[in-house]
């Protein structure tokens, strides 16, 4: 697959390059004089013909291209000295023609970076140098070099400037594109997607009942793509309005021209292993229990109780007398157990039609992966269609229609709720059996099959029975339709109508069996939603190329329509269990919801490029927005942008070994609105009371004076090309302005409602994007390229409102806040109650309560800054090596600097669950400890000394009654004492201005070892802050093209074979477990979606996957 | 070519200036209503304050443990809940009776548009109500300003406590008189949304008429301060107040899903971990007095140990009120010599851990004790959906009852004849909980009353004695708080684990947020008003044992 669709990729642009040459010729005059024909073929270092190479006669716009036999034939004048031969992919060639009348020219294989032809807003094809803004491209074939199970993923660390994640790494989970940082405080900052003209409906936010349902781009055929330009600021989006603040993906798919002529068929196959290799990493060598080693307490939650395999005799579930408390292996490996291998596989077959008047080109595709999670499946088809008809010799029309249908069985629930089955599978004791939780025959108790569980404590579920019983499925179906029809009026000038459409329909269902925590009696909720956007578009293109200028105008309008509708059912009491219907909801239970809205923009929009002398273009645009959803006075809004990119290769002479050498600049804004019914304050109905109606004001106070939101971008950027394109650096350096951006700001209740709609503040993200190619290695048989993409971005908020003292939420006890002058991305805390007085001897210390505990301070005032979650830079480094026949890509991701907050690592210790936490800061057990922390109190300020037992750290209780207490005998009849007294470090205060020691002498206030890591670890932010450093190797290939010479004989156009590995290796600065990947999700504050640099419970296994494909083209 | 620009940008434009004329109808939400009837609002708010009233001591609020009713047998909950170590922002009321009142002014506004004056009434009673419960709990608060965010208030003021208990006075009696003020016996509602009378003008008079009373009880301490004349105001009202207990304020569950059910019934709370284990001091007292509403409120041990049998027996145990229950008797273990062999056992007050193991002897290590069956639990009902005798009590004919026994006493307002108001409210009490209904052979009020502990007249301190049966009858109702800091009585037994020795008398305010600098000031000017009790210890006023305006000079509790 890669040779042909390469090369039929090359030749589109290719071809697009020339046939936009020849086009400006026509209006040129050819000189009368006398003629010659030259012929010739063009073939590869293997000696194969090249189609559609362009040959040109230098100086002149007079050309052709190559055959499908490699041969040419051009009538050039006697005095012709030169032809250039140009193929993308290749090195460009230039003959002496001097008497020859056939030339055969070899053509070497090109460095990467060569003058590029890019799909632009509207769709329009333009040089690439001819743009004084930054776009970044990923060709089919880049994107294609592993299946993956989305396209988003495919795109990852090949884009500077772009920053993709996607939470707990499960396949089919949303994920996040964000382009140039989020600067957006109030929305998920997601781009635009637009496929072959047709906005396409994306949002991260795709929850349902605790489970992630992937993103509507997932559902896309990565196999059909031809190419993804992506528009990065404003500048280049300005044409796709308001949605286009956050920038803009344009994603072309193959269509069959350009493809061979007549007939042809194309077939790729993959399947890919993914194996879990790395788990959680919990102890299993302390029971259940919260109150300490001498106590066993099967339902609690956390694992501070008594040592395993020790001779502690206590009293289980279900057994008929007390035993000695030990581990058992299927515990010790449950994690391991419970995973399993998921399996993946596709299959995509395209047939393509290329004939004289038409192309045609339909593709169908199959996506099926079998989850890392028991009764986890995710399955995808795809067809689409496209076409394209010559009426006659001015109007053509093309149509395309693309189905996208993704659907499964039971996605996982992975989410952070206590009863989510990846989290029960770490809350089990460690000296639970699991046997008769993985036998579906004794999942429930005897002679309640259906209505009670077996349990091993009563707030826990058991994750084999949920993953099988409690299911969420969904089924999506995707349409995107286009309908487009082009009429050259007049030479030069064109118009082209479109009627775009896309929609999304989506039926999810969750079933929840009886007895289930949370759902005593089952519960059964499905939601139908539906959405859908028209836009109707008109647009008139001029182009006119005079003897030193290039001129190009397209003016055009748009109607939008956008329409959500959603119908939720629900019930959380099934009359008869196991029946999963809404009629089956008992009286009174059943909650029926519906929503629709409905938005319509206007638009009229223009935009004028001129070039000069192929050396200075310019271009202008301008739009002017008319929004439903603003007030009246506000409704319309107008924004510009201009951008200006100079070749100063073509300007200046310079060294033959400068290729290109341009500079560029652009400004641009983008005007945005909101989403409907923000103006106006309504009520809404609760459930009922009975036969009651139940109505209340919405506590989020609208405003009726909302102005669009106002993105201003400015970016420089410079392109360098050096040594027949053999090294090529692209940089751009931005500057955004968001202002007047609708917030939701809280307000206090007393005011009449939590939070107030307003337009505030001024938000500025800048940032760099380097991208550097460079060819390393060329050689006939070997070649070794290196591509890097480096992003780095800081947003600043400038301003806020009045009254707006910081912007951002609290998660856990890590505090998100921004204040105006600060970095977007900022982690505070709440410091404990501390001796400020720098004069006394403890200062610096927490004030320990009498509960033995310290607090935290609740004024904003004295919060510290402890991190910030952006990265210093990221990296995308993409090696790729050909030897013979074998290529070898990989794909490596690098982000460095920044923090995140981890949750799951809090909770972790909290629970004792953590491996290797079994006490507090390290000491010398044998030296004195209040010393100790005299003598070196900045290693034990905000610490908790102590430990499970005294070979973890543990002090024997002072007080003798403690002592006892905290005591048992042993299965060998000995009195065990648990010495695992333990201590916040700190002073108390002794009322009378002084302090109190609470260093482990004589009036310490003791405490469990549970209470400790309370009154310490948990509270502080910094105790579970981890550096988000990571580095991944995301992909990996080694393909073999089966050599030309022997697929003729199969009558094969190609044959490939590829081994494919991803995610082979992961290093984390942290060392531990929890992806820092997972906490970048999504980086928005506003929308309700998650918080960037928090993660929580994402608690997945690692895979590594390893498959291999198969491409055969007929 | 020019003219074809002109009709094609002609045409072009038409659409966009057609369209645009429908914008307004475009953005009109479908799913919400912008004006309705203040009946659906009506609905709302009376569920609503019902449950925030409530809830303060039902099983997750911070009042029951803290009257003793109760404690959790919860590590995690019981330093705050038992222990009393009480933070800002936890279990705080403030948000959630600040949004109602949203909605109570939301219903005002759409009563008096609507010409509704029973509605407009209401209203004016539930913000009495919920305003008297905010500052009651916080002190100073917001009030005056509230709700007037389109007019640019973001940041109300903090009123003084007693300007808002002045407002509250007349504004109640300003809703009886506007209740009175309807014609005919029946208040105009739609049918089904008045939740509490059912459009009986008179029972909302009462109700009307008993919250004076209770708010003017209140403020006998301060009486001296208030520029409004509550021995007025509470001899008028009392003219009319609840008369018996078909008159209560109550709202019961519907338990047909989670939004109309107990808290900790399966519907809220699937997981069944009786945690919540009756105090033994307030378990001490009902048995003292043989009290049969403890067999209501607790079912027996389901194991106890028992030093009369040597091998494991199980009986059936019937209480008094007929109800049977399997009880299994342990021989008692050697080497335990304080287990407690009672067949009712509650737990000691105040201890910040949780009581596994507590009275479970040799199983003390065992999966089983937190559903310890060593200790009793509260009666199934407490574990039910919905019961008619669960259920959420604004105010009673009892306790209206019991203020004016109270006020007898003590001599104010007026009010004689404190022993039979006393009679009346236990009486009432015993008659709400399905006493005289149950009690197998019949209920022998007179000889229960006569008891020592029980008969006024018998008692050494009759207000003390009135105030302990009223916190006895009053049972997982928060008023008794109230009634403690305003009296000192019952004279609670500090908890004997918590870290600081006095019971709270107030909340922490809600911390600023957003914190800003006029918020602050605003927040800081009220907390300035607060007087620091010697029992603070925290560098701030905004504490838990600091004195509001109400008991401020009273010598009360402490």
């Amino acid at each position: 697959m890669h040779i042909i669709q390469l090369s039929l990729f090359l030749l589109v642009l290719n071809s697009a390059i020339f046939f936009s040459t020849i086009s400006y010729s026509q209006s040129t005059n050819i000189e009368q004089s006398q003629q010659k024909t030259v012929t010739g073929m063009v073939t590869d270092v293997e000696g194969l013909p090249l189609i559609g190479v362009a040959v040109l006669e230098k100086g002149t716009t007079n050309g052709t291209i190559t055959n499908l036999d490699g041969e040419f034939s051009l009538t050039i004048p006697e005095d012709s000295e030169i032809l250039r031969f140009s193929y993308i992919g290749y090195q460009p060639q230039e003959v002496a023609i001097g008497s020859q009348s056939k030339i055969n020219v070899t053509m070497l294989d090109a460095v990467v970076g060569l003058n590029e032809v890019v799909i632009t807003a509207l769709g329009i094809s333009r040089e690439k140098e001819s743009l004084g803004y930054s776009v970044g491209t990923v060709s089919g074939e880049d994107l294609n070099e592993t299946p993956q199970a989305s396209v988003l993923n495919s795109m990852q660390g090949k884009v500077a400037g772009v920053q993709i994640s996607q939470t707990y790494g499960v396949k089919g989970s949303s994920i996040s594109m964000v382009i140039r940082g989020a600067s957006s405080l109030n929305s998920d900052n997601q781009p635009l997607f637009v496929v072959d003209g047709v906005p396409i409906y994306n949002t991260v936010n795709n929850q349902f009942n605790q489970v992630d349902l992937g993103n509507a781009v997932s559902d896309l055929n990565p196999d059909d793509i031809e190419s993804v330009s992506i528009l990065k600021g404003p500048s280049a989006a300005a044409l796709y309005g308001s949605r286009a603040g956050n920038g803009v993906v344009l994603i072309t798919t193959t269509t069959g021209k350009n493809q061979k002529k007549g007939l042809g068929v194309s077939f790729n196959s993959a399947l890919i292993a993914d194996v879990p290799n790395e788990y959680f990493p919990i102890q299993n060598e302390f029971a259940s229990g919260q109150q300490g080693a001498f106590a066993f307490e099967g339902d609690a939650y956390e694992f501070w109780g008594p040592k395993l395999d020790n001779g502690f005799i206590a009293q289980q579930r279900y057994e008929d007398s007390p035993g000695e408390l030990i581990s058992h292996e299927n515990n010790i490996n449950r994690q391991k157990e419970f995973y399993q291998t998921g399996l993946t596989q596709t299959n995509n077959l395209a047939i393509s039609g290329n004939y004289d008047k038409a192309n045609f080109r339909v593709s169908v595709g199959n996506f099926l992966n079998k989850g890392i999670m028991r009764n986890v499946d995710l399955k995808k088809n795809n067809i689409g269609i496209n076409g394209n008809m010559k009426l006659n010799d001015k109007v053509d029309i093309s149509i395309m229609t693309s189905l996208n249908e993704s659907k499964s069985g039971n996605r996982p629930n992975n989410n952070d709720g206590f009863t989510t089955p990846t989290r029960a599978i770490l809350t089990i004791g460690g000296q639970v059996d699991m046997s008769p939780y993985k036998n579906p025959e004794t999942w429930w108790m005897p002679g309640q099959e259906g209505v009670v569980q077996r349990r091993w404590k009563d707030r826990w579920n058991n994750p084999y029975l949920m993953q099988e019983l409690a299911t969420t499925g969904y089924d999506r179906t995707q349409v995107m339709s286009k309908v487009q029809l082009n009429w050259e009026i007049f030479d030069d000038f064109s118009f082209t109508g479109s009627y775009l459409r896309s929609s999304l329909s989506q039926r999810v269902e969750a079933q929840k069996p009886y007895n289930t925590v949370d759902a005593a009696y089952g519960g059964y909720d499905l939601l139908n939603s539906g959405e859908r956007e028209e836009n109707w578009e008109g647009r008139f293109s001029y182009t006119k190329t005079l003897t030193d200028f290039d001129l190009l105008v397209n003016v055009g309008g748009n109607l939008r329509d956008n329409v959500k509708e959603n119908i939720r059912n629900s019930t959380t009491n099934l009359v008869i269990p196991g029946y999963y219907n809404i009629s089956n909801g008992g009286p009174g239970s059943v909650l029926y919801n519906n929503f629709w809205s409905q938005k319509k923009v206007n638009s009229l929009f223009g935009q004028a490029s001129i070039g000069y002398k192929n050396s200075v273009y310019l271009d202008i645009t301008a739009r002017n927005d008319w929004s439903s959803t603003l007030p009246k006075d506000n409704r319309s809004y107008f924004y510009p942008s201009a951008s200006l990119s100079v070749l100063l290769n073509e300007m200046f002479d310079m060294p033959e070994w400068i290729s290109l050498a341009k500079v560029r600049a652009g400004y641009a804004q983008v005007g945005n609105d909101v989403d409907p019914y923000q103006l106006e304050r309504y009520y809404n109905f609760g459930q009922d009371w009975g036969d009651t109606k139940r109505a209340s004001l919405d506590l989020t106070a609208k405003n009726a004076q909302l102005k669009p939101e106002i993105a201003t971008s400015k970016e420089i950027g410079a392109e360098l090309s050096l040594f027949d394109n053999r090294f090529s650096l692209d940089a751009t350096y931005y500057v955004v302005d968001n202002e007047n951006q609708i917030l939701n700001i809280s307000t206090p209740i007393t005011s009449g409602a939590y939070s107030k709609l307003i337009n505030a503040g001024l938000v500025r993200g800048k940032g760099w994007e380097v991208s550097l190619n460079s060819s390393i290695i060329r050689q006939k048989d070997f070649t070794f390229d290196l591509g890097l993409n480096y992003t780095k971005n800081r947003t600043t908020i400038i301003e806020l409102a009045d009254g707006i003292e910081y912007f951002g939420t609290k998660q856990g006890a890590a505090y998100f806040y921004t204040y105006p002058g600060g970095e977007m991305g900022d982690i505070y805390q709440a410091p404990f109650e501390k001796v400020e007085d720098v004069n006394s001897e403890y200062y610096g210390h927490g004030i320990i309560y009498a509960n033995g505990k310290t607090r935290t301070v609740t004024d904003p005032d004295k919060f510290e800054k402890i991190g910030n979650y952006n990265p210093d830079f990221m990296l995308g480094i993409l090696p790729s090596m050909k030897y013979k026949n074998f290529r070898v890509f990989a794909n490596f991701d690098w982000r460095s600097g920044g923090e995140f907050y981890s949750q799951t690592m809090m909770f972790a210790k909290n629970d004792g669950k953590l491996a290797g936490y079994h006490g507090g800061e390290s000491y010398d057990m044998n030296g004195d400890i209040v010393q100790q922390i005299k003598d070196n109190p900045d290693k034990f300020i905000d610490k908790w000394v102590g430990g499970r037992d005294s070979e973890y750290g543990g002090f024997v209780w002072t007080d003798e009654g403690q002592r006892e207490a905290r005591s048992y005998v042993n299965a060998s009849g000995e009195k065990v004492y648990v010495n695992d007294a333990s201590f916040a470090v700190g002073v108390q205060p002794d009322g009378n201005g002084g302090y109190i020691e609470n260093f482990g002498g004589p009036e310490t206030i003791w405490l469990s070892p549970y209470h400790g890591n309370r009154s310490q670890d948990r509270l502080l932010a910094e105790a579970n802050l981890y550096s988000a450093t990571y580095v991944k190797l995301r992909e990996l290939t080694i393909t073999y093209d089966v050599p030309r010479t022997l697929i003729n004989k199969m009558k094969l156009q190609r044959l490939s074979l590829s081994l494919i590995g991803q995610n082979l290796f992961v290093w984390r600065k942290s060392g531990i477990f929890i992806d820092p990947e997972t906490a970048f999700y999504s980086e928005n504050d506003g929308s309700g979606a998650l918080q960037g640099g928090w993660e929580y419970y994402s608690v997945i296994p690692y895979t590594r996957s390893f498959g291999f494909k198969l491409g055969a083209e007929f | 070519m020019k003219n074809i620009f002109k009709i094609i940008l002609t045409v072009a434009l038409i659409p966009i200036s057609i369209s645009c004329n429908d914008f307004v109808e475009v953005n009109k939400s479908p799913n919400d209503v912008s004006n309705i009837s203040p009946n659906f609002l009506l609905s709302t708010t009376t569920i609503n304050l019902a449950a925030t009233y409530t809830d303060l001591a039902e099983m997750n609020g911070r009042v029951a443990p803290l009257l003793q009713y109760f404690q959790k047998n919860d590590g995690y909950q019981s330093d705050e809940l038992n222990a009393l170590i009480w933070l800002p922002n936890t279990r705080s009321i403030w948000q959630g009776a600040y949004a109602n009142l949203v909605n109570v002014q939301a219903m005002s506004d759409l009563s008096v548009e609507e010409g509704n004056v029973f509605i407009e009434a209401v209203a004016l009673v539930y913000r009495a109500v919920f305003m008297d419960l905010i500052t009651k709990i916080y002190g100073d608060a917001p009030f005056s300003e509230t709700n007037q965010l389109d007019e640019g208030i973001v940041f109300p003021k903090y009123d003084q406590q007693k300007d808002i208990y002045e407002t509250l006075l007349i504004d109640l009696r300003t809703a009886k008189n506007m209740l009175e003020g309807i014609s005919g016996s029946e208040v105009p509602v739609l049918d089904g949304y008045d939740l509490l009378y059912d459009g009986d003008k008179n029972k909302w008079i009462k109700f009307v008429n008993s919250l004076r009373i209770r708010m003017c009880l209140l403020l006998n301490n301060k009486k001296g301060e208030l520029s409004v004349d509550i021995d007025a105001e509470f001899q008028d009202a009392a003219q009319n107040v609840f008369t018996s207990n078909d008159d209560n304020a109550v709202i019961y569950y519907l338990g047909t899903a989670g939004t109309n059910s107990f808290s900790d019934g399966p519907f809220n709370n699937s997981i069944i971990s009786f945690s919540e284990r009756m105090g033994q001091g307030y378990l001490d007292s009902l048995r003292k007095q043989n009290d049969p509403r403890m067999y209501r409120w607790l079912r027996p041990v389901e194991r106890k140990w028992d030093r009369e049998v040597s091998t494991e027996t199980t009986i059936q145990y019937a209480d008094p009120l007929g109800q049977t229950f399997p009880v299994e008797l342990l021989p008692y273990p050697d080497g335990y010599d304080d287990l407690i062999t009672d067949l009712y056992i509650g737990i000691p007050v105040g201890n910040d851990m949780s009581w596994t193991g507590f009275n479970a002897g040799p199983y003390a290590n065992s999966d089983e004790p937190k559903f310890s069956p060593y200790l009793s639990r509260f009666a199934d009902m407490y574990y039910q959906n919905a019961n008619d005798y669960v259920n959420r009590k604004i105010i009673t004919y009892s306790e209206v009852e019991f203020i004016l026994a109270e006020a007898a006493a003590i001599g104010a307002f007026g009010v004689s004849d404190a022993e039979t108001h006393y009679k009346n409210a236990i009486d009432a009490s015993m008659d709400m909980w399905g006493i005289f209904d149950d009690y197998v052979g019949g209920f022998d009020f007179e000889n229960f009353y006569s008891q020592e502990s029980v008969d006024l007249n018998q008692a050494t301190n009759k207000h003390e004695r009135i105030m302990t049966q009223k916190w006895i009858s009053m049972w997982l109702r928060p008023e008794p708080w109230f009634d403690w800091r305003r009296t000192g009585y019952p004279n609670f037994v500090p908890p004997y684990r918590a870290d600081e020795p006095a019971i709270p008398i107030r909340f922490h305010y809600d911390t600023p947020n957003p914190p800003d600098p006029q918020y602050v000031d605003k927040y800081n000017e009220a907390v300035g008003r607060l007087e620091k009790s010697e029992f603070v210890k925290a560098s701030s006023t905004d504490d838990h044992r600091s004195r509001m305006w109400l008991l401020q000079g009273t010598n009360n509790p402490y």
